[in-house]
Parts: C-alpha cells; sequence; structure tokens
C-alpha cells in the first residue's frame, strides 16, 4: 500500500501483527463526496509541478491533483449512471475576508490574491473537470470538514444514505476531516484512494492509512466503481424479482 | 517549530511545499486557554497528564476531562473527584463517543461559560482524538496549542504526521516546558472556576 514506505520500522512490525483495524463494512446506499476540487487546490495547470503550480495558486497540489481528478471525474460519471447521489463542497468566504481570519493564524500566504492571469477563475470555484449537474448538491464551508456547519449530515440521512465514498482534497486536510465527521456520524466510510490528493506526500499516505486504520475502508477508484455497479445491479435484480 | 519528531517522516518535496506554500507561521497564542485532557487510559500517560492538569490549575486555568466511551450513570450529582481520582473539585469532566472532543458533547457550552478563547491539547491518541478536536476548534475559531510530548499515540508515523499538519494550519505545537513559561506569564485569576464541593 501506499503507505507503507512512510511508516517507521516500528509501525511496519505492528501493523503485521494487528492488520488494518478500521470498521468493515461499505453499506449498501452511498453517496460520492467530492471535497473542495477548486481552482485554488487543483491550479490551472495540469501539467505543473506543485514547486511551480504554489507560486501562483499557494494551495495547489500539482500535477498529482490532476491526476486523481481525471479519476475523480470517472467516479462521478459511474455514480451519476448507478443512481448514487454526488455530493460537493468547497471553500466559502466574505469578499473582505472576515470569515477565514482561522486560515491567516498558521499561514503567511492565506488572502493573496491568485495569479490568475486573465483567466477569471475564482478560487472556490469547482474545476470544469467535475463540474456539479444541475440539481447535484453543493456544500459551501469556512471549516475543513464538509460536515461542519452545513447540512450535510441531515442532506445524508434525507436522501436514506448509510454511507459515503470520499474522494478530494486534500487527502490530510478536508477529506480527513470529512471522513472523521461521516464516521462520527455513523456513516460507513470509504476513502478513494487515488481519488484523493494532497500537497503533502506524506502527509497523504499517513492519513490514508489513519483512516484505514481508524475510521473505515480505504480503496482505489476501480474498486469504488465495480461497488457502485454491483448495488445498481442487485437494486435491479431484487425490483426485477 | 523545529520539530525534529516529524522531520524524518517528510519527504524534501513536502518541506519544499509547505514552506513554500505558506504554511507553519507562529499562530498568537490563545489569551484565556483551557486545558483538555483527552484520556486514553493508560497509567503512563494518565500520570503525564495529570503533571500536566496541576501546572494549569497553578496557573489558575481550567481543566477539563474527556473521558472515552458514553456515560452510562443515569442519575446523581456530578462531582469529577468521583468519576477520575486525579481530578479536582474545580476541574471539568466529559464524556466523548466520537473522535472529536466537540462532537455532540457540551465542551463548546463550557468554554463559553468559562469565556475561553482557546484550548490547550494533551492526551490521545493524537491522531484520533487530539487532531480531531484540534480541527473542530480550529473550525469554531477557537485558538489551540497542542503538548507534543504529552500527546500519545502508538502509531510514530500517524503521531508525527498529525503534529505535523496541526502545526502547519491549525494549532501551535509546544513542548510542555514551553507551555509551562507561556502559563506562568499569564495573569492570575484570569477564570472564575466551578467552586466545586467537596
Amino acid at each position: 500500500m501506499i503507505w507503507e514506505r512512510y511508516l517507521s520500522a516500528a509501525d511496519a512490525a505492528r501493523l503485521r501483527q494487528t492488520g488494518l483495524t478500521g470498521p468493515e463494512g461499505l453499506g449498501r446506499a452511498p453517496a460520492l463526496l467530492v471535497v473542495d476540487v477548486s481552482w485554488s487546490f487543483a491550479g490551472d495547470d495540469p501539467e505543473a509541478d506543485i514547486r511551480d503550480s504554489i507560486r501562483r495558486w499557494p494551495n495547489s497540489c500539482g500535477r498529482e491533483g490532476w491526476t486523481a481528478i481525471g479519476r475523480i471525474g470517472a467516479l462521478i460519471g459511474a455514480a451519476r449512471r448507478h443512481g448514487v447521489p454526488v455530493i460537493y463542497s468547497t471553500g466559502r468566504a466574505r469578499a473582505d475576508g472576515w470569515d477565514c481570519a482561522n486560515w491567516r493564524w498558521k499561514n503567511a500566504r492565506t488572502g493573496e490574491p491568485p495569479d490568475i492571469g486573465g483567466s477569471g477563475r475564482e478560487g472556490n470555484g469547482i474545476v470544469d473537470a467535475v463540474r456539479p449537474a444541475g440539481g447535484e448538491i453543493v456544500f459551501r464551508k469556512r471549516g475543513p470538514s464538509m460536515f461542519f456547519g452545513t447540512a450535510a449530515a441531515t442532506t445524508l440521512r434525507r436522501l436514506n444514505r448509510d454511507s459515503v465514498i470520499v474522494t478530494g482534497t486534500t487527502t490530510s486536510g478536508c477529506v480527513r476531516a470529512s471522513a472523521v465527521d461521516a464516521f462520527s456520524h455513523g456513516f460507513r466510510v470509504a476513502v478513494v484512494s487515488d481519488g484523493c490528493f494532497d500537497r503533502g506526500e506524506a502527509n497523504h499516505a499517513v492519513a490514508l492509512f489513519d483512516m484505514a486504520m481508524r475510521y473505515g475502508t480505504v480503496m482505489e477508484a476501480a474498486d469504488a466503481m465495480a461497488h457502485m455497479r454491483a448495488l445498481a445491479a442487485a437494486k435491479e435484480a431484487g425490483e426485477q424479482g | 517549530m523545529g520539530g525534529a519528531i516529524w522531520d524524518r517522516f517528510l519527504t524534501g518535496r513536502d518541506r519544499e511545499v509547505f514552506g513554500g506554500a505558506g504554511y507553519g507561521a507562529y499562530g498568537a497564542l490563545p489569551e484565556r486557554p483551557a486545558l483538555i485532557l483527552l484520556h486514553t487510559g493508560i497509567e503512563a500517560e494518565r500520570r503525564a497528564l495529570a503533571r500536566l492538569a496541576c501546572m494549569a490549575r497553578q496557573a489558575g486555568i481550567p481543566v477539563i476531562h474527556v473521558l472515552e466511551g458514553r456515560e452510562d450513570k443515569e442519575t446523581g450529582p456530578d462531582r469529577p473527584q468521583d468519576v477520575l481520582p486525579e481530578s479536582a473539585a474545580s476541574d471539568i469532566v466529559l464524556n466523548r463517543s466520537a473522535p472529536s472532543a466537540f462532537f455532540e458533547t457540551d465542551l463548546m457550552g463550557h468554554l463559553n461559560l468559562l469565556r475561553a478563547d482557546g484550548v490547550i491539547l494533551a492526551g490521545g491518541d493524537t491522531s484520533d482524538a487530539v487532531r480531531a478536536t484540534v480541527v473542530d476548534a480550529f473550525s469554531l475559531n477557537l485558538r489551540s496549542v497542542v503538548v507534543a510530548d504529552v500527546c500519545f499515540d502508538r502509531w510514530e508515523a500517524s503521531h508525527a504526521l498529525a503534529l505535523f499538519d496541526l502545526d502547519a494550519k491549525h494549532s501551535n505545537v509546544m513542548d510542555s516546558a514551553g507551555v509551562q513559561g507561556w502559563l506562568a506569564r499569564l495573569p492570575g485569576g484570569l477564570f472564575a472556576l466551578p467552586p466545586g464541593a467537596q
């Protein structure tokens, strides 16, 4: 797994004994969560190395981010085909930035206007490759978690969801915070390892490890698509039977 | 933070990117902090948390103990010293049933009653309860401090990366000596603490 090279020798030895200990089970009625796939976190150049990308978009995640965004697009397509609701989040702030003061506490560049090069792209705008369709739900949030100060939990219950499949960015930040809150609210959690991205290599890998150890299942995009397809097929068979 | 704890877990690119993106700046400390101890039930860790509690009481800072697991006591007056032997009568004891000590608990209400503007976090696990609680504190616009040498996790990489991520974005990670020096400089009598029934 992706985290192996980031664990200490003691961790690796312990893991061989414990195995992954996150709660098992994927649920039967998932929603696909797409966390914060905005221009801010993606940047606008899919080929750019992250070290160049952060000069113009300080929060962006470089090439690896765009590779994951391609997979998220495919997952969204599969979710729509199989009747799995897709729920998005992105950041929000007043134009004067007053309400994101906490993000400035620890970051010298928060509030710096990105060099958008005349594109007119708003940092919190969701990138074209995963643009929400009409009727899909978008939560705009100020904290890391999609659930904090939003109606996400209530919405999932109203949609009769028992589980979430989490994608987006950053793995160690908003994805993780959203997965922890989904877990706390009693939903089964699956996190798509190659459908999440982070500016940090170690941060990405160890966040996935933590989530697999504590909060749910970590799976690849291909397996998440197979899961959604299988649920749809089972439902169809049930309706025909 | 000159963080030896996490340095060996990061890649060279990670160091470059986090610095370049502006993360890990030194954030202001809270002016009216409450100490939150996330108890793990492990004896050695319990003693370290108790020492931190003494330090806070000497500075007149509220001590809030958070125990894992739902409370199943039906009735009866709450005396902290009955629930947790090492607590003082003026301490506060809460139960949590999710990673974050804020999730479906009275913690924010107690902090409002104390007029606290921030929290000092210690206990465990670093990558579970400590981390989730700090992230909620951040979302609630509370300043926070994490006491690195009194945070515990059985996973070394998870412990280190949790401290790194929290110091990068949400909190100031300090050691207990640093916290002691800071608390000693705070004005005395900041808080109207619970009087505590004997």
